[in-house]
């Protein structure tokens, strides 16, 4: 195309300085738009990670104020979906002074975990490890 | 016209100005993106660190109702609560990934600025300042009631070097009680009718004594405050946190002693 811009009774070394001139051009624009198109997937690969992990702190953090409320279940260690290729798991254990400890854990579809821990009152029944059963 | 010449470099040229704007848009993206993972590792973190926090409220408030329990005596009782607000705090625990750390601290051992009659303040003031100084720091602090122990740094009279030199014998959660078993000397010594006598009684409990109604000890002696020989309010001050992150929460739960229980009078939590 640029060979067009010249005369056509241009010397031919001229003609070649402008051919060679856009060859450049085209091979730094694509080595370095490349590296930059390679920062920018990165970038929303981070964005989308940030927005996965976001998503499993929320449901961590649901889980844990529906267990100190009582509304799910203490005592069934199962790993349940709880939406968007997120899975939740709420599992006790017994600590030491009376407590229990309960974990919440939140498996991520890329296959990363999150968990959250918090000491909760054990009743004093022996083996009981029902909600009612542990007070907050 | 243009010539063949002003045309030469325009390829190079535009192609830079291109990788101009190409930088500075994938440089925004770039970081935004990492200051949204940042964003979202400290909500991490936080989360981690307020629920760390309440496992050691709660195992401060079980650790306190297990002494109260298995003690039967007054004096035993003041014996222990003395030893466990005097102890260090307990150690970091670990929970899971997170961390805890929980402190007890008798809210009685120290002076309320806001029940306080004004001459018990003066007394303690003027340990720091002038007495004129403190008389007029106590009428400010009396007509302006202070809702933080911070706060006092910003009432006239006052100052920072003085509400810092004071804070570990004030507060603002007490009763109005002050425990003769776990006040320190200063505030002892800012009783009315007490004075020099704090020295001894200090040197006294130092000798593992545990002082009584039956020490000769008078409440409320020259319209000071009323005093007492166990705790009735209790603060603990519970740290969570996850380790390799700098974010702290912290929970400030004051604590009503009632008989062998705990009943909650107050909890306040903020992020360090």
């Amino acid at each position: 195309m640029s060979i067009r811009w010249l005369r056509p009774g241009a010397p031919a070394q001229a003609r070649g300085l402008v051919l060679l001139e856009v060859l450049v051009a085209l091979v730094v624009l694509s080595l370095v738009g490349l590296g930059y198109l390679q920062l920018i997937h990165q970038g929303h690969h981070l964005a989308a990670g940030s927005r996965e992990w976001l998503r499993a702190v929320e449901y961590a953090e649901d889980g844990m104020e529906q267990a100190k409320l009582g509304t799910l279940g203490l005592d069934d260690p199962a790993v349940r979906p709880v939406g968007e290729g997120f899975r939740r798991q709420i599992t006790t254990q017994p600590w030491q002074d009376g407590l229990a400890l309960v974990t919440v854990t939140v498996f991520l579809p890329s296959g990363a975990r999150f968990a959250l821990h918090r000491l909760a009152r054990r009743a004093r029944t022996p083996g009981a490890r029902a909600v009612s059963d542990t007070q907050w | 016209m243009v010539t063949r010449d002003a045309r030469r470099g325009v390829a190079l040229v535009v192609v830079l100005w291109l990788l101009v704007l190409l930088g500075a848009a994938a440089t925004e993206i770039a970081l935004r993106a990492r200051s949204e993972s940042q964003l979202v590792a400290t909500l991490r973190a936080r989360s981690v660190g307020r629920y760390a926090a309440e496992s050691g409220i709660l195992l401060g408030a079980a650790r306190v109702e297990a002494l109260l329990d298995s003690l039967r005596g007054p004096a035993e009782r003041a014996a222990a609560l003395r030893d466990e607000t005097h102890r260090s705090p307990i150690p970091e625990i670990a929970l899971g990934d997170a961390r805890c750390g929980v402190a007890v601290i008798d809210l009685n051992a120290r002076l309320d600025l806001n029940r306080t009659d004004a001459t018990t303040l003066r007394n303690l003031f003027s340990e720091f300042v002038p007495e004129s100084r403190a008389a007029d720091l106590v009428t400010s602090l009396k007509q302006e009631p202070v809702r933080r122990v911070e706060e006092l740094a910003r009432i006239p009279y006052a100052g920072d070097s003085l509400a810092l030199a004071v804070a570990p014998y004030v507060t603002v959660w007490s009763d109005g009680l002050v425990n003769v078993n776990s006040a320190s000397e200063p505030v002892l010594a800012a009783l009315p009718g007490i004075g020099a006598a704090a020295a001894t009684w200090v040197r006294r409990r130092e000798g593992g004594e545990i002082l009584t109604a039956a020490n000769g000890l008078r409440p409320g002696a020259a319209g000071g405050p009323l005093l007492t020989v166990m705790p009735t309010r209790l603060m603990l001050v519970s740290r969570g946190w996850q380790p390799g992150h700098p974010l702290t929460h912290e929970i400030d739960a004051v604590y009503v002693v009632l008989g062998q229980s705990l009943v909650l009078e107050s909890w306040e939590e903020r992020d360090r």
